[in-house]
């Protein structure tokens, strides 16, 4: 009975697309119906003087939403990809230059270096930092009298800035008195900066990332709650044991929260900044270990004002990112399961 | 109510909103000019405001100050090099009337054209340019120059020296007094010998005491290239030259002295003692685990406060060579004008004072900052220029700035990165200095022709 769960959700699966869906509010309800009164006065566009109405007052509705985003998303976004054909420092007129700055990005060492640091940070904190969370969510997760307590201990490092992070962290890792380097001491490793290689330093800030895992928790936690409780006492009944049920039931059906946090996580790790430049006073050092892409490309900016060049590392981030989304979203129509969502 | 009443009464209420909306867009945006008689500053934040307030209290007691209204804000700071805050302002026209900056970056900002030259708003009220330059120490006035104009005035100067710790230096067989500087500059191999017999280990091989660790500090690769008389920019050719000969050797000698050293060892004595974003007073000189250190004579300000009681001295850099010359550089502030500002005689009226003897007698003496005003670098009239500072004013006569390029952030960031490769051993020096050569040079060839300000890097004439 047990081995019935994965293609009975794998059926399910495929009914839940449907059924998540928004249906169209007048759109699909026959005539007469008691939702939606009959069609009046069709325009020639073929929509009633009452859709119109309904679509304006939508459109008032989330008007501050779509001026917020015209002017803050596509506007810049539009901007952007237009001064990163000009060599501009912000003050003076832009000089055309067509893809001379796209030409420099890809023979420039230090955007290779930058690129390289990043995904280095990528593939470690995010499929520690889903981990990490899902551990999280789990023991928030306990039927316990505490549990509230315990869910506002796991929470407050999240809480805490990024920036005010970093400085904490780095007597964590102060190479005589601090934590990590004490428990490398026990098995006599040599006393070392961990901030003063470039892979080690590198390797600090992933750390660090998990931290603020408690954002992602929190979201697992909900996926959590949602799984009804009536899964997990059939499996009991077919005799699946705590791992089994976490395996073959917990893990798939929460895979649209996994999804959701792996593209959120990538997309907040390719443009992962503020620990660098707190750790390193803006340098990105040891030796352009922490030089991360989005310090580069800010260093481009304000310290070298060019604007033009920066836009168009950030117009290829913007397309590397969306790129990357896709290919998981692609990637995720085998993975993912959609059957609590259906429920 | 009809719907198209509805619609016409909705329409008119969206006009109105959107309206009402532009109405207060264009208020945001406008509104930005100083009024007269005001000018909006953005001055020294932290510790020494204080001591700015006195200065602008002093101003306004002078005829010209008193009619002004002074606004000052203390914009948070982005470190040096690093214009977020006043490119942005400068875009959304909010910049102020005057702005209290790293003059290293001066020539840049100008060539970017986020400063206004000062040279027509002297002139304007009267003033002479060339008078107004000859006010204050060459060097400094140097940094503010691009392209032969003036793009504002220096308010102090940290010059740099070798700092050592008596006490230690005697608690292991040295007698201090061999490094005073009426003996001269000490030579580099003599202060390594020094250091390597204050070097100290523990069992495990770490390092609990040192001496001079080259790159600490100010002990710049591009320092210690001075010492080997590096000359950064080459006039006739307009070009920036990073590979040349003093260069590498400065460079070679950092990475034979992080080999030598063991460079993770030294890093994590530092990283120990001195780790990153440490409070003040923590650091392993004050503490009496480090020898010697590269350092200005702003230095001496934090020592007085965190450790009084520390027994140090002060002395020249160390020469490569026997019998060289001695060299040093110096850094330091300016008032200059950012794009929008006002430019107003109480503007000028406020940046002459500001850097005048009277205002610089009431910072030099709380901050230990050198002055930029040559009436009183001549005349050495406040007892600190006769006690803490006399040696450091007295490397005037020779120290330089950093050469004022319209790519000086770039070259610095550049130098800073081949001192890194050198010092983790990632890159030879030759091969370090090959990268930052190829770095600057295409985005300094977009500026030519350049020349550098006449007279620069030559011996002062205090």
């Amino acid at each position: 009975m047990v081995d019935s769960i994965a293609p009975r959700t794998a059926t399910a699966a495929s009914g839940a697309a449907t059924a998540a869906r928004p249906t169209q509010p007048g759109s699909t309800a026959p005539p007469g119906s008691a939702q939606a009164p009959p069609p009046r006065r069709r325009r020639p566009g073929g929509t009633t003087l009452r859709e119109r109405r309904a679509l304006r007052l939508g459109l008032l509705f989330i008007s501050p939403w779509v001026v917020g985003v015209i002017a803050f998303v596509l506007y810049p976004l539009a901007y952007s990809v237009v001064i990163s054909l000009t060599r501009y420092s912000g003050m003076t007129t832009p000089v055309w230059v067509g893809l001379d700055n796209y030409v420099t990005a890809f023979r420039d060492p230090l955007v290779a270096t930058s690129v390289g640091n990043t995904l280095y940070y990528v593939l470690l904190a995010v499929p520690i930092g889903l981990v990490v969370a899902i551990v999280l969510a789990l023991a928030m997760n306990r039927d316990v009298k505490e549990v509230a307590w315990y869910r506002t201990a796991l929470y407050i490092p999240s809480l805490v800035p990024a920036f005010a992070m970093s400085f904490i962290f780095v007597v964590f890792v102060n190479p005589q008195f601090g934590v990590f380097n004490q428990v490398l001491g026990l098995f006599g490793a040599e006393t070392t900066n961990l901030l003063g290689g470039p892979t080690s330093a590198k390797t600090v800030i992933v750390l660090m990332a998990q931290l603020a895992a408690g954002n992602a928790a929190l979201i697992f936690l909900a996926g959590l709650r949602n799984i009804p409780e009536t899964l997990y006492e059939a499996a009991r009944i077919d005799g699946a044991g705590k791992v089994r049920q976490f395996f073959s039931l917990t893990l798939p059906l929460l895979s649209p929260v996994i999804l959701f946090n792996l593209i959120t996580g990538i997309s907040a790790g390719l443009q992962v900044f503020t620990e660098a430049y707190v750790l390193t006073n803006g340098v990105g050092g040891p030796d352009n270990g922490t030089l991360f892409y989005m310090l580069y490309l800010y260093k481009n900016a304000f310290s070298y004002a060019s604007l033009g060049y920066a836009s168009a590392l950030a117009v290829l981030l913007f397309a590397a990112g969306m790129a990357l989304a896709g290919l998981v979203y692609w990637l995720s129509r085998r993975f993912v399961n959609y059957d609590v969502a259906a429920g | 109510m009809t719907g198209t009443t509805a619609g016409m009464s909705r329409r008119t209420f969206l006009a109105a909103l959107a309206a009402a909306g532009g109405a207060g867009a264009l208020a945001g945006c406008g509104g930005a000019a100083s009024s007269p008689g005001t000018i909006r500053y953005w001055g020294i934040a932290g510790e020494f405001a204080s001591t700015e307030a006195q200065m602008l209290e002093a101003f306004a007691q002078t005829d010209a100050g008193r009619a002004v209204s002074i606004v000052k804000s203390t914009v948070p700071s982005n470190g040096t090099g690093d214009a977020t805050s006043v490119i942005t302002a400068v875009r959304g026209g909010t910049a102020p009337d005057v702005w209290y900056m790293d003059r290293f970056s001066a020539a840049q900002y100008a060539a970017l054209g986020l400063l206004e030259p000062i040279d027509d708003m002297i002139t304007r009220f009267g003033g002479d340019v060339e008078e107004v330059r000859s006010r204050y120490v060459g060097f400094a006035v140097d940094e503010l120059t691009y392209d032969g104009q003036l793009y504002g005035v220096p308010t102090e100067c940290d010059t740099r020296g070798l700092y050592y710790n008596k006490g230690l230096l005697r608690d292991n067989g040295i007698d201090p007094d061999e490094l005073d500087p009426s003996n001269g500059p000490p030579t580099l191999q003599r202060v390594l010998e020094i250091s390597d017999q204050v070097t100290k280990r523990n069992g495990r091989g770490d390092y609990t005491q040192m001496g001079l660790i080259p790159w600490d500090a100010e002990g710049w690769g591009i320092t210690w290239a001075m010492g080997w008389g590096a000359r950064f920019f080459d006039d006739a050719s307009c070009s920036l030259d990073l590979t040349s000969e003093p260069v590498l050797e400065a460079y070679e000698f950092l990475y034979d002295e992080a080999r030598r050293l063991d460079f993770p060892r030294v890093d994590a004595f530092k990283a120990t003692y001195e780790p990153p974003n440490h409070p003040p007073a923590q650091t392993s000189f004050y503490g009496g685990q480090q020898g010697f250190i590269i350092s200005t004579n702003t230095y001496q300000q934090s020592m007085r406060k965190y450790v009084p009681d520390l027994e140090f001295g002060a002395t020249y850099l160390p020469l490569p060579e026997a019998g060289a010359e001695p060299y040093t550089w110096s850094g330091g502030f300016a008032l200059v004008c950012p794009k929008g500002s006002s430019l107003s005689r109480e503007v000028w009226d406020f940046m002459s004072f500001y850097t005048s003897a009277q205002s610089q007698a009431i910072y030099v003496p709380q901050t230990f900052t050198q002055p930029t005003n040559l009436e009183l670098v001549q005349s050495r009239s406040l007892p600190v220029l006769q006690q803490e500072l006399s040696f450091f004013v007295s490397q005037q006569e020779f120290t330089q700035s950093r050469p004022p390029i319209p790519v000086g952030q770039l070259w610095w960031d550049s130098m800073s990165a081949a001192q890194e490769n050198v010092k983790l051993g990632s890159r030879d020096a030759r091969t370090a200095l090959e990268a930052a050569q190829a770095r600057v040079a295409p985005q300094m060839d977009l500026y030519c022709p350049f020349t550098m300000p006449s007279g620069y890097g030559q011996p002062a004439s205090t």
